[in-house]
């Protein structure tokens, strides 16, 4: 008699090696069943028709706690789709956008984000407040998903742990610390700063950038002396932010030596005077940096010092505003090498002010993103009649006030009728205005009415827009 | 110069990732050289090889050719070809030789097809030429019978594992061999044997699955056999799955009709030979009815998306005969869709798998099938097993190892749901779950 898993057996061996001699097992023993495959014929049929299941035999995870906050909808969950599939921008102001609804992710989308949370640190922070319970409970039954089982409470690392962690761990666990036990988070940093290679060593001081205080001074000081030009920058970049440094202070003292101020009858001149001779002290007070090609060294001194101090000290010393310094600064011979060490300043410490002031005639992007999201709208607020209205847009990321997007509407609408020059970078707003207008902006276009001379890639942005105004308005709109 | 949008182009695509890789290739620094003129579109893409891959459009239609190794149709690299298009950064320029080569045979190649068309078609009208004709075909049947017959008795005494080691074309040699004696169902039957084999690293229970799939064979042939002795369903079954074809217009003069309100519990795509496919499981919400909806499509042709899923469609079909479950057209829909609130499901899978009985005993070769229950929970895999389906009296329904069950342990929070999932005796697929229904591929 043969029973179906016998029959597996001797069919894998053959018969030829070993001789098939069964029948088949009551009740089917009434059948002839000729040869062994004959026999597996009748038995796999007669097993698929009995079939009966096993126990689980294991005990099932227990469900998740209930979450009373609401989930996003069907038309948000098919654009959040969209989004994980596109640029981490779009995604990350879709994700804004959800928090901002108050709304959770939906469950089927749960999975990948719990992914991408995995491989991306920086995504974290925006993922966490829209996750949820649910979330929480998946991410417990799935080890790579721990970054998500607390919902935001990162376990604080060890030493013996941090010997052993990734950077990625370490920087993620860095962040949240400096944020609760700041002088912990740089025993940390010091307690393997001989071994570690220079690139994390960078990253880890960059990492002391949150939660920054004098108490960081001693080892900000040691890193200005590394080996290393990365470390060495890094160094200074946080050096330069606390006034009540040492470095603060030379670099104060340097700056008195550079600007005078001459009072004119029309209106205040300066005198700029670049530093002279090598100074170590400016030398490692600027991290040794070397100077690009065809730079002369005054100049590249003069860039140096205006790089390290702190651009209030501009109009403390000449009592003059941004705008009016820069202007004077602009009649001297050194005005080149004194903007570029400013905008290093302005980029470390942004100020409205200061960034207007330097903005000129290109639009300087980096500048602009440099600015916190509130002083950046207002910045961007004042170019919207300039000819850097499209670039100055396309720097701000989303959720666009209602305000700004009013405005900002009435100028989408009118650069999709006629077109614009720049046709690329017009095109590029089209695209992400969809995602950043405010919700309750209409646009006067439909999509359907755009102006015949356009290129097709316009009328695609136009209808994109459309579209995703539509769903977004879905998103805040409908009910789960 | 035809136009397309990019809504057009993407619909193009014959899957989501296809989609998204060809979105990948849409930028115009990959093409050194890019070109269209009033009936074609090509380009020279870099890809992975030292040569860059050559991709070409045939305006008129969509149809696409490329250069590089990917079996889908269109290719990534075509899609992102018509995608610059759509936007208009394509310059127009001269029409390479390679280009004009293709276009050439693609319109001899149509001119064939359509004079094979407009010949005068042969009268079915005359019985003793189709008597002759199936006469024909039933002897190469028989000694195409004869030979799998052969092949089998073969493989029983050399046995399953030297079968698994042997190489594609070991197996292809036969299935070659079964389309000559027109039994294309036979060839179908030895290329899923060859899967089978093949799927041994990741299938730990493929000797099973093997034994049953040659088991099925065996009964194949014994049963063309001694075809004049079946009962009719089980005869027209025979024939379905040997490759006797039934025609659109057959099975609308005379196949069984049904009516009723169907909901359209799940989907899943294939592709074999460059030839994609759609399948879609329908159950009638009166009749309890299990069918099968089924569409194909040749390269750079839309495929038909069928009903749509997760929702519950009134309609009057058409069956086939033969196969369990029936294979259907839609004769007539009507009235709108309507959301599914809930799958149609069993108390337990006990009470699922009761009905496989009865459809084996009409259709003994009926290896897949669709089953649900409902309070079933999922169970997460413990070391290198399978996650379970466990319902209500605690048995585990085994899911296959390559579905992705965590979107629905998300969907379900741990609580039980309702779910719709395809079997093969040996494991499931989950197809869709919850309430409301959601489609899970």
């Amino acid at each position: 008699m043969t029973g179906w898993d016998d029959a597996v057996d001797a069919a894998l061996v053959g018969t030829a090696r070993s001789p098939f001699g069964g029948g088949l097992p009551p009740p089917l023993d009434g059948l002839t069943a000729d040869g062994l495959l004959t026999t597996a014929a009748v038995l796999s049929r007669a097993r698929r028709a009995g079939m009966r299941l096993a126990p689980a035999g294991r005990p099932l995870p227990e469900p998740a706690e209930h979450d009373n906050r609401p989930v996003v909808g069907r038309t948000g969950e098919a654009l959040l789709r969209e989004a994980l599939a596109g640029p981490q921008e779009v995604l990350v102001e879709g994700l804004g956008l959800v928090a901002t609804a108050g709304r959770l992710l939906p469950p089927l989308l749960l999975p990948d984000v719990l992914d991408l949370g995995r491989r991306d640190v920086d995504l974290r922070a925006v993922l966490l407040p829209v996750l949820g319970a649910r979330a929480a409970w998946l991410a417990r039954l799935r080890p790579e998903w721990a970054w998500a089982t607390g919902a935001g409470v990162e376990r604080a690392l060890d030493e013996e742990e941090w010997q052993t962690a990734t950077l990625g761990e370490r920087l993620a666990a860095l962040v949240e610390l400096r944020r609760t036990d700041p002088d912990r988070g740089r025993a940390l940093v010091e307690s393997t700063w001989a071994v570690d290679p220079p690139a994390e060593r960078a990253a880890h001081l960059l990492a002391l950038g949150e939660g920054l205080s004098i108490a960081d001074e001693p080892l900000l000081e040691r890193a200005l002396d590394d080996r290393r030009a990365e470390v060495r920058k890094a160094a200074v970049d946080l050096l330069a932010r606390l006034p009540d440094s040492a470095h603060a202070r030379r670099a104060e003292a340097r700056a008195a030596q550079v600007l005078r101020v001459e009072r004119k009858l029309v209106r205040r001149g300066v005198v700029v005077v670049p530093p002279e001779g090598d100074d170590p002290e400016l030398l490692r007070d600027t991290a040794r940096a070397t100077a690009p090609p065809h730079v002369g060294a005054a100049a590249w001194r003069l860039e140096r010092t205006v790089a390290v101090a702190p651009p209030r000290l501009w109009t403390e010393l000449s009592g003059l505003t941004p705008g009016q310094l820069l202007a004077a600064v602009d009649r001297t011979d050194w005005a080149k090498p004194f903007r570029l060490g400013l905008r290093t300043a302005v980029l470390r410490d942004p100020d409205p002010e200061w960034v207007i002031a330097l903005l000129g005639d290109e639009l300087d992007r980096e500048l602009l993103q440099a600015l916190p999201t509130a002083g950046r709208e207002a910045v961007v607020s004042r170019l919207l009649d300039s000819r850097h209205a499209v670039g100055a847009l396309l720097a701000l990321p989303g959720p666009w006030s209602a305000e700004l997007s009013r405005r900002t509407g009435g100028l989408v609408d009118r650069l999709a009728r006629r077109g614009g020059a720049g046709r690329y970078e017009s095109a590029e707003l089209l695209r992400v205005a969809g995602y950043r207008l405010h919700h309750t902006t209409r646009l006067e276009l439909a999509p359907g009415e755009v102006h015949s001379d356009l290129q097709p890639s316009y009328a695609v942005a136009v209808t994109a827009l459309s579209t995703r105004a539509a769903l977004r308005r879905a998103l805040m709109e409908e009910s789960p | 110069m035809p136009s397309y949008t990019r809504e057009q182009v993407l619909a193009f695509a014959p899957d989501p990732a296809s989609a998204k890789a060809g979105q990948g290739q849409a930028a115009a620094a990959r093409w050194p050289l890019l070109g269209v003129d009033d009936g074609a579109l090509w380009g020279e893409c870099t890809g992975s090889g030292k040569l860059p891959y050559r991709a070409q459009v045939d305006l008129s239609d969509a149809a696409s050719a490329c250069s590089c190794p990917s079996r889908k149709f269109p290719c990534k690299h075509a899609i992102g070809l018509l995608l610059l298009y759509a936007d208009g950064t394509v310059a127009r320029g001269e029409r390479p030789a390679w280009v004009q080569e293709w276009l050439a045979g693609r319109s001899a190649r149509a001119a064939a097809r359509t004079q094979r068309a407009t010949q005068p078609a042969e009268t079915a009208v005359d019985p003793a030429a189709t008597a002759k004709r199936a006469a024909s075909r039933e002897r190469k049947v028989d000694a195409g019978v004869a030979e799998i017959q052969r092949w089998l008795d073969d493989l029983e005494r050399t046995g399953l594992a030297v079968a698994q080691g042997q190489p594609w074309s070991w197996w292809e040699s036969t299935a070659a061999r079964m389309v000559d004696a027109q039994a294309k169902g036979l060839a179908n039957q030895v290329h899923a044997m060859a899967a089978t084999a093949a799927s041994g690293g990741h299938r730990p229970d493929w000797p099973a699955r093997l034994l049953d799939q040659a088991g099925g064979l065996v009964l194949l042939a014994r049963a063309w056999r001694h075809r004049d002795a079946l009962p009719e369903p089980t005869a027209a079954a025979l024939r379905s799955r040997l490759g006797f074809v039934t025609s659109t217009e057959q099975v609308l003069a005379d196949g069984e009709r049904l009516t009723d309100r169907w909901a359209v519990v799940g989907r899943r795509f294939g592709e074999q030979d460059r030839i994609r496919s759609l399948q879609q499981w329908l159950v009638g919400r009166q009749s309890g009815r299990v069918v099968t909806l089924l569409s194909f499509a040749a390269a750079a042709v839309r495929l038909d998306p069928g009903l749509p899923v997760g929702c519950l469609v009134e309609a009057e079909l058409a069956l086939y005969p033969g196969t369990c479950p029936h294979r259907a057209l839609v004769v007539e829909r009507r009235g709108q869709p309507v959301a599914l609130d809930a799958l149609p499901a069993a108390p337990t899978w006990a009470a699922a798998l009761g009905a496989v009985a009865p459809v084996l005993a009409t259709d003994p070769w009926a290896d897949e099938g669709l089953l649900s229950a409902a309070g079933v929970r999922l169970l997460p895999p413990e070391a290198e097993g399978s996650w379970s389906l466990v319902d209500r009296e605690g048995a585990g329904l085994p899911v296959d190892p390559t579905a992705d069950c965590w979107p629905l342990l998300a969907l379900s929070g741990g609580e039980p749901f309702e779910v719709a999932v395809l079997w093969d005796g040996f494991a499931a697929r989950p197809l869709s779950a919850g309430r409301p229904v959601r489609v899970l591929t």
